[in-house]
């Protein structure tokens, strides 16, 4: 488990991370969302004891991870411009960090080297960007750690690749419990894979939710009363935190399970009604709008 | 993986990225000494004026500290390592790779610290061993030399590791390539510039100022202010030039274990995200700019105000302010990236220039009472006096013994030499010679260019320098004391004084023998076993006498005998005879310890010169009219100062010759009582003041087969009434 404690970053006048309290737990894949300068690189670097924080305390399974040898084993960063050694190739990259990571696995590096049709032994300066981040993602596998640290990594793949990397993570989260926590601005990426996600604004944290619980207690509803006596009843009882109206077609965003809420539309007279599923960033809007944020403008 | 073997595979990894360094260094090192050492070898075996036995003893130049190839070049190496080992620092990407994997920042810093010194040590054993193996084929190698393999291999690693912890130092404070290199260069040369600054200033502006480069202290003092200094240190006293090696490198060994603690402190607290920054510690931005910008506005001052021929102070100040300014700018542009934050931080500005000036108005108008220093008796607890203005042919040497067991003698400034080496306990002398020299210090004989506070004192500061120019046609008497203080401390002070208030205080200390043992080094030089033989010349240059082997010892020691009881009066009163010159072997010529005169009071002296066979003809000073075949008088100032016409240009000489006739026979006759032989004169000129502005060239008659002449000047005052008609009646002006 990594526990964050009012961890706080500054860079001189810059507050690149205010207060942030957060824990992410084993075993589930943590998503780090926010715009350019949010200050998701900075909480990502801090967690693996790249910077050390002005204030507050990062714990990595009870251990504080500032130059923290056992701490740091358990972690693999993937920045968001890795870097290669000038000249180097895959396999030189692969013998550097088996000398440094103790539980390299050697043929898994093979195997998907193989797989994602990579040449070990070409000079990495001559690998496309998208080619490099799939290297970056290999080793970092590879390398077996608990925890694996990933930078806007998915932003550079294609949608094939994000896919099989996605099931990579899913088949090493399944295998041997690895966590990834992933950042990134764009909130579908997270959606399929995410089992937490936080949304970073500013250096400082606005929201942090599982999302099934978020899913599991937001829903749309979408439905055409029969008259304004019904409707009006059914909206005292829900209470939707959003309506939004398109002549007679009511569209609702409203708190509860999703038994409650076909109780309640069992006990008015409709003309259509039906749940729908909220995607994260309807969800996202939502629930932000809540606390006087608009949303829209802080994500793409 | 065990802590070591990931600390070696680290080494390993590291040791990778590192190959062209070692490649460039080895071709490099190989070339500078092996092949090098070759060459010189040819060209030594070619050398006609090189005995074959002394061959070795030349070469063993290339094994030393004073060979540029054995040290320069492995500290320009330290710098690449530095710089090569640490610089991923510089870059956000690395620092993310190096700094999030599992390995404390102790074991990176010392992987790539310690990869550094083992390429230093491969490189240079390698190139060493070869120079060694070249000599050793060659038959060339000396026990000597083994012994200056080991001194140099030991100095020149200290000094590695001097010039590699300042870069590695130099990294830690900043975070980008640029300005990491100004760093290094800061770091190495601000010391030695803060230095000549001071020594700048004090030239400038303290009338009593000694720069006392050669002398031992002041030289130590210098190898502290950085390791280039440190290392210049090293090569001098390897060449055996000057210098305690062993002091030396034990001083340069502690600072650079200090500052190797100071790299890794640093390297610890560093932040990650400084990487692309241009100084890694905002503390430290003030004050590197402050302590950059008050010494170079004050070498900026000093600089534009010798580029100036104006009289006035103004130009100091002008570049005071100017390059004050300038780099400030320039220093707030490095820092932020950025033009337009050039005038930031202007309260710091302000007050760095405020604080430059206060220490030139410091300095300029002497409030330190510098020139006026004088210690009080009880104070000092011994003394030393250095004449310049007598005794002037005679050097100062010192006597060394090499590492074959050789006895050498090597030159030394005969200044540092007399005031390192005199111990004078009697200081009331000394006292009233310096008391004299505050009394007559003459601030407008110098060009300190102090502003002054109106135009009108401008112009009379600019008459008092020409008129002072004027009246003083005569010689000055120079001399440094050198007060040692009960407290340890070293005083030093030059004073130019008239000779006359000056001569009784100067003929008391003269007689001292410790004076004596201080000034003539043939005192100590004769029985150190060096000496080959012992030449004079008379006045005309002929070699007259040539002794060795016992008649030398003897000569050497009734001379040194008679040289004891010299006085000053001597000095005034006679014009010597002969001048002995002790010849000695060094690095395969012949060298002599030369300017010892012998003088018609020294009679044991001159009875044994006429026991080896020189005739008393043959050492006269006599100028015979009738041996005298012409005399031209050149004139170069004289009328123009009688004028009052200093800055007119013209030519003016007047020419005797003996078959003109009578008229010319007779001048010639009457300026032979008005001349002094220039040749044996030079040496005590001020004790028989000259017209210095007057040059005779004296032709003499075929002489046993040879051409003869000489040079002369007319004793002051002396100058005949027609040679001043003549010159005037041959004067071409332009």
């Amino acid at each position: 488990m990594i526990e964050v404690s009012g961890l706080s970053k500054n860079y001189d006048d810059i507050q690149a991370v205010d207060d942030i309290t957060a824990t992410i737990q084993e075993g589930s894949v943590f998503g780090l969302v926010g715009t350019n300068g949010a200050g998701k690189s900075t909480f990502l670097r801090m967690l693996c004891g790249v910077l050390k924080p002005a204030k507050g305390q990062i714990l990595i399974d009870g251990e504080d991870i500032y130059e923290n040898e056992e701490a740091k084993k358990k972690v693999f960063y993937i920045s968001d411009d890795q870097y290669y050694f000038a000249n180097g190739t895959p396999y030189d990259m692969k013998r550097y960090y088996e000398k440094v990571y103790e539980n390299f696995d050697n043929d898994e590096f093979f195997a998907l080297m193989t797989k994602f049709g990579l040449q070990g032994n070409r000079k990495i300066n001559t690998f496309s960007k998208g080619m490099k981040k799939q290297l970056a993602v290999i080793l970092g596998i590879c390398a077996k750690t608990k925890y694996l640290l990933c930078d806007e990594t998915f932003d550079g793949l294609d949608p094939v690749m994000r896919q099989a990397v996605k099931s990579i993570f899913i088949a090493e989260m399944e295998d041997r419990g690895m966590t990834p926590i992933i950042a990134s601005h764009n909130l579908r990426e997270l959606e399929d894979i995410c089992d937490h996600v936080g949304l970073l604004h500013k250096g400082g944290i606005l929201l942090s939710k599982d999302l099934e619980e978020m899913k599991l207690s937001l829903h749309k509803i979408q439905c055409v009363f029969t008259d304004e006596e019904g409707r009006k009843q059914f909206l005292e009882t829900v209470k939707p935190i959003k309506t939004e109206q398109r002549g007679s077609l009511y569209t609702l965003t409203i708190r509860g399970t999703r038994e409650d809420l076909e109780k309640e539309l069992s006990s008015v007279e409709t003309v259509f009604s039906e749940i729908i599923p909220l995607s994260l960033e309807e969800i996202f809007i939502s629930e932000t709008e809540v606390v006087g944020y608009d949303i829209k403008s802080l994500i793409l | 993986m065990t802590s070591r073997a990931l600390f070696f595979n680290l080494m390993r990894e590291d040791l990778k990225k590192k190959i062209w360094i070692i490649v460039v260094a080895m071709i490099t090192f190989i070339f500078i000494n092996p092949v090098h050492t070759l060459m010189e070898i040819e060209g030594a075996y070619q050398n006609i004026y090189l005995k074959p036995e002394n061959i070795a003893e030349s070469m063993e130049y290339y094994l030393s500290g004073g060979y540029f190839g054995n040290t320069t070049l492995p500290a320009l190496l330290a710098i690449v390592l530095g710089i090569a080992g640490f610089s991923f620092l510089f870059s956000k990407k690395k620092v993310d790779l190096y700094h999030s994997i599992p390995v404390k920042r102790e074991k990176l810093f010392f992987s790539s610290y310690l990869n550094g010194i083992l390429i230093y040590l491969g490189v240079y054993i390698v190139t060493q061993l070869l120079t060694i193996m070249t000599l050793v084929i060659q038959g060339l190698m000396t026990a000597g030399g083994w012994k200056t393999v080991g001194l140099t291999f030991v100095g020149t690693t200290i000094h590695f590791l001097s010039f590699y912890h300042v870069t590695i130092i130099a990294v830690m404070l900043t975070g980008n390539m640029l300005v990491c290199m100004a760093a290094v260069l800061t770091l190495l040369f601000y010391g030695p510039m803060t230095c000549q600054m001071i020594d700048g200033f004090f030239s400038q502006y303290f009338v009593t100022y000694y720069a006392d480069y050669m002398g031992e202290k002041s030289w130590m003092a210098m190898s502290l202010a950085s390791p280039v200094s440190s290392l210049i240190y090293f090569q001098s006293a390897a060449n055996g030039e000057k210098g305690s090696i062993g002091l030396n490198l034990l001083v340069a060994f502690l600072i650079a274990v200090a500052l190797l603690v100071v790299a890794v402190f640093l390297y610890k607290k560093r932040s990650s995200e400084v990487a692309g920054k241009a100084l890694s510690y905002k503390v430290a931005e003030p004050i590197v700019r402050i302590l950059v910008v008050i010494p170079v506005a004050l070498l900026g001052g000093l600089y534009i105000q010798n580029m100036s021929n104006g009289l006035s102070g103004l130009w100091f100040w002008f570049g005071l302010l100017f390059t004050g300014i300038l780099c400030h700018v320039i220093m707030e542009i490095i820092y932020r990236f950025d033009f337009k934050a050039g005038l930031n931080h202007k309260m710091q500005l302000a007050a760095s220039l405020a604080v430059a000036a206060l220490i030139a108005l410091c300095i300029q108008y002497d409030w330190t009472g510098y020139d006026r220093y004088i210690p009080n008796e009880n104070q000092i607890a011994s003394a030393a006096v250095s004449f310049q203005s007598i005794d002037r042919d005679v050097n100062g040497y010192e006597i060394n013994t090499n590492n074959d067991g050789k006895v050498t003698l090597t030159y030394v400034d005969k200044n540092t030499a007399v005031l390192d080496t005199m111990y004078l306990t009697d200081v009331q002398d000394v006292l009233a010679l310096a008391q004299t020299g505050i009394e007559q210090l003459d601030y407008s004989q110098t060009n300190n260019h102090i502003m002054p506070r109106t135009i009108a004192k401008a112009v009379l500061v600019r008459k008092a320098v020409s008129s002072g120019n004027a009246a003083n046609n005569g010689e000055k008497n120079e001399f440094t004391i050198r007060y040692r203080l009960k407290n340890g401390r070293e005083i030093t002070r030059n004073y130019r004084t008239d000779i006359d208030s000056t001569i009784e205080a100067m003929s008391r200390i003269y007689k001292q023998q410790e004076y004596k043992d201080a000034v003539f080094a043939l005192l100590q030089i004769k029985d150190s076993g060096v000496l080959t033989s012992v030449c004079g010349y008379n006045i005309w240059g002929d070699k007259v006498l040539s002794a060795t082997g016992s008649d030398m010892k003897e000569l050497l020691d009734v001379y040194t005998e008679e040289l004891n009881q010299l006085t000053i009066e001597t000095l005034q009163n006679e014009t010597p005879v002969l001048r002995l010159d002790s010849m000695f072997q060094s690095d395969g010529y012949e060298d002599s310890v030369y300017g010892y005169y012998v003088y018609p009071s020294f009679t044991k002296t001159i009875k044994k010169i006429s026991e080896l066979g020189v005739k008393s003809e043959e050492y006269s000073t006599e100028i015979k009219p009738e041996d005298i075949e012409n005399i031209v008088v050149n004139d170069y100032g004289y009328l123009a100062a009688l004028d009052g016409q200093e800055n007119a240009e013209y030519n003016a000489s007047a020419s005797y010759y003996t078959e003109n006739g009578s008229d010319d026979q007779a001048k010639i006759k009457e300026l032979c009582n008005h001349i002094v032989l220039g040749d044996f004169q030079w040496s005590n000129g001020i004790l028989h003041p000259v017209e210095q502005s007057i040059d005779c060239n004296i032709q003499l008659y075929r002489n046993s087969g040879m051409d003869r002449s000489g040079y002369g000047n007319i004793r002051l005052g002396e100058v005949p009434a027609f040679l001043e008609n003549d010159l005037r009646e041959n004067a071409v002006y332009y």
